[in-house]
């Protein structure tokens, strides 16, 4: 595959093309089409995706660090993938599968994950104020201290998660799953607990506003 | 929370429905490491100090209480009165401490909830802060058990330094004490009210226990946790991995949590602009989101807009925000590297120093003839930049509030309601009051940018303008914070 006419700009339609183990790193690909592309074991450090289109793109094991992926990732395959520092502010990953990817410093502010496979994925301290988490599998996920402010979690599933001093103020957690959840310290001032399952969950020091319940 | 405990009933007084006037409680979660560095740092702070304070605390154990024993004898010599609250260990009451004649002991039924409790809670006219906990039931500590290592037992709480709320504090502390012991917890009343009386009377001549003398006591208490993680990082080889990366992250949280309660404290004694740092901090992101700048960038343009009345800490001579003097009407400021005293504080710690560069050039002038530095155009970092045009904005649109009540119809969350047209022609006045420096005092690009958030604001764009959650600002400490803004600069 020829990455140069990539990094160029050249060539900007690369749908369902393989591009598996290519260094692409630092390249700029704003708006670029990667739907359905075999990136796996790419190195996509640093690079930019812009409003770039991935999804349904298989990108397990890249190395996505620091990259700007504010792109299209519906779908998307992104199991083990180092997305660490990355922007992936108002990104679209509905439906994406997270799994064991490292999300460390990420910035998900915004972001579309209904749907999405974050099950024991270590989001500590992340900025997830205002995502779209609805349905979203987080369970055995470690949230503590992350920013979900405003979030919206309607029916996602939190059962077991870890969401020690998480602000989780006017955030939307009805029908949402908590059975076993650490809320020990959050913070959930102005959240809607309309059918929220909070068996077993540790609610010290967490701040509700009991007619909520 | 224990049914009895002192954190319990201070809780049960702030619960929404009892909030007039009062502010929700900051929790946290904190390692027994974190507490020891913290209480001692608090502690010390009234070594060498004329306080005289009352302090009251409780150590679960007598046996805690003696390993502190011999500070305890310090303390006890620069204090009106000491309480411990303690179970009763054996020597518990034989120390010399326990003798001294300002020290009481009051010994805690084993069933009492203040038993499970930590606590330290300094009171005097000059000088407030506390430290509140109650430790996690074997239950709260879930499937991992609990801990092996006496320190890597967990509390939570809050500590602050805000005098209303210690003070609320040591009244219920003292209820307690007065059921043990009713001469004592009449003798302390009358102890605290003198006190309260005092910060009342302060209050009203505008003399308060503010922030400025607690630059000093800020920096010992991020030495002492810094100089916890060191000992921590020594010990690593024994100490298991898990363990000491939440230990480690406990106590680098505290350290900015430290910064945190300085500027919400600068901010709630400023009665007439008491959400400056929340809402500079929102505005500040959102010209950086217009101008497209990367999420690390803008997490760090929120946090140096939450620390940014930091800047005018003891020392800090010049008013930052109204931004009167200019470069040059004083000749003896050297322009090499002059720094403003009060963002020297933050540089204490390592992961602020990006932070602190900004708040040190958010009173440079476009034109080069603004302070410290005399910085002109783009050798004046962005951040600086940004920060300095939002806080004069927000500065003129809390006087525009002051001056017309009907321009803020909530005054709390002005920024995040529909607009009145008395809010939206504040707005509009705040800008123009910008825009008549441009050029001059602000980068014109800026400006315009500056112009289209207030444009989008008027047309029912709203802001998120939320206080921190104190006890969870890791989010934005990142990856750059260390970087140093000027060296490619310069």
């Amino acid at each position: 595959m020829d990455t140069e006419a990539i990094r160029t700009g050249k060539q900007k339609n690369l749908a369902g093309a393989d591009l598996e183990d290519e260094d692409l790193s630092h390249a700029d690909l704003s708006r670029i089409t990667l739907s359905g592309a075999n990136l796996t074991g790419a190195n996509l450090s640093g690079a930019k995706f812009t409003a770039a289109r991935l999804d349904g793109a298989n990108l397990m094991g890249c190395q996505v660090k620091g990259a700007d992926l504010r792109a299209n990732l519906l779908g998307a395959n992104l199991m083990q993938a180092d997305l660490s520092e990355s922007d992936l502010r108002g990104a679209n990953l509905r439906g994406a599968n997270l799994m064991q990817a490292n999300l460390t410093l990420t910035s998900l502010a915004g972001a579309f994950l209904s749907g999405a496979n974050l099950m024991s994925v270590n989001l500590k301290g992340v900025d997830l104020r205002g995502a779209d988490l609805r349905g979203a599998n987080l369970s055995n996920a470690n949230l503590q201290s992350a920013n979900l402010f405003q979030a919206d979690l309607q029916g996602a599933i939190l059962s077991e998660t870890n969401l020690e001093e998480a602000d989780l103020r006017e955030a939307n957690l009805a029908g949402a799953n908590l059975t076993g959840a650490n809320l020990l310290c959050a913070e959930l001032t102005g959240a809607n607990l309309n059918g929220t399952t909070l068996s077993g969950a540790c609610l010290k020091g967490t701040i509700l506003d009991e007619k909520n319940l | 929370m224990l049914e009895g405990s002192i954190l319990k009933s201070l809780r049960d007084a702030h619960q929404p429905e009892n909030l007039a006037g009062k502010r929700s409680l900051n929790f946290g979660v904190y390692y027994k490491n974190t507490l020891v560095a913290l209480c001692h740092a608090l502690e010390d702070a009234i070594l060498g100090q004329d306080y005289s304070p009352l302090m009251i605390t409780a150590f679960q154990r007598g046996k805690w209480y003696l390993e502190e024993a011999e500070r305890y004898a310090d303390l006890a010599a620069r204090s009106q009165q000491v309480i411990i609250m303690a179970a009763p260990d054996s020597g518990f009451a034989e120390h010399p401490t326990s003798q001294r004649a300002n020290v009481a002991l009051v010994e805690l039924e084993a069933a009492d909830a203040v038993a499970q409790e930590w606590h330290l809670i300094i009171v005097s006219s000059r000088y407030t802060a506390m430290v509140l906990c109650q430790e996690l039931s074997e239950a709260d500590y879930g499937a991992a058990g609990v801990p092996a290592a006496d320190l890597d037992r967990k509390f939570y709480g809050l500590w602050t330094f805000e005098p209303s709320l210690v003070i609320e504090t040591a009244a219920l502390a003292i209820a307690h004490v007065q059921r043990y012991n009713p001469e004592l917890g009449q003798q302390v009343t009358a102890q605290l009210e003198a006190i309260a009386a005092q910060i009342q009377q302060q209050d009203a001549l505008s003399e308060l226990p503010t922030a400025d003398h607690l630059g000093d006591i800020v920096s010992r208490v991020v030495d002492y946790l810094q100089h916890s993680q060191q000992s921590l990082t020594h010990s690593l080889p024994e100490h298991s991995g898990l363990e000491a990366v939440g230990l480690d992250y406990n106590l680098v949280s505290n350290e900015l949590q430290a910064f945190l309660r300085i500027a919400q404290l600068i901010d709630q004694t400023d009665l007439s602009n008491p959400m400056a740092a929340a809402e500079v901090a929102s505005l500040a992101e959102s010209l950086g989101q217009l101008l497209d700048l990367p999420a690390w960038q803008l997490h760090r343009l929120r946090l140096a807009g939450l620390l940014h009345r930091i800047a005018q800490l003891q020392g800090a001579a010049m008013e930052i925000t109204p931004g009167v003097s200019r470069y040059g009407d004083d000749d003896t400021i050297a322009p090499s590297c002059p720094l403003v005293p009060g963002t020297q504080i933050l540089r204490t710690m390592n992961r602020l120093k990006a932070i602190a560069t900004i708040l040190n050039h958010q009173s440079e002038w476009w034109d080069g003839m603004g302070y410290p530095a005399g910085l002109a155009g783009d050798e004046i970092p962005l951040e600086s930049r940004i920060l300095g045009l939002v806080s004069c904005f927000q500065h003129h649109l809390a006087v525009g509030r002051r001056s017309n009540p009907d321009a803020a119809p909530d005054v709390i969350t002005p920024l995040t309601e529909a607009l009145s047209p008395a809010a939206a022609a504040a707005l509009a006045t705040a800008l123009s009051a910008c825009q008549a420096q441009e050029g001059d005092r602000w980068d014109p690009k800026l400006i315009e940018a500056l112009a289209l958030l207030v444009n989008g604001l008027q047309q029912g764009l709203s802001l998120s303008i939320a206080a921190p959650k104190i006890a969870a600002g890791m989010w934005m400490l990142d990856s750059h914070a260390e970087e140093d803004l000027l060296a490619a600069k310069i």
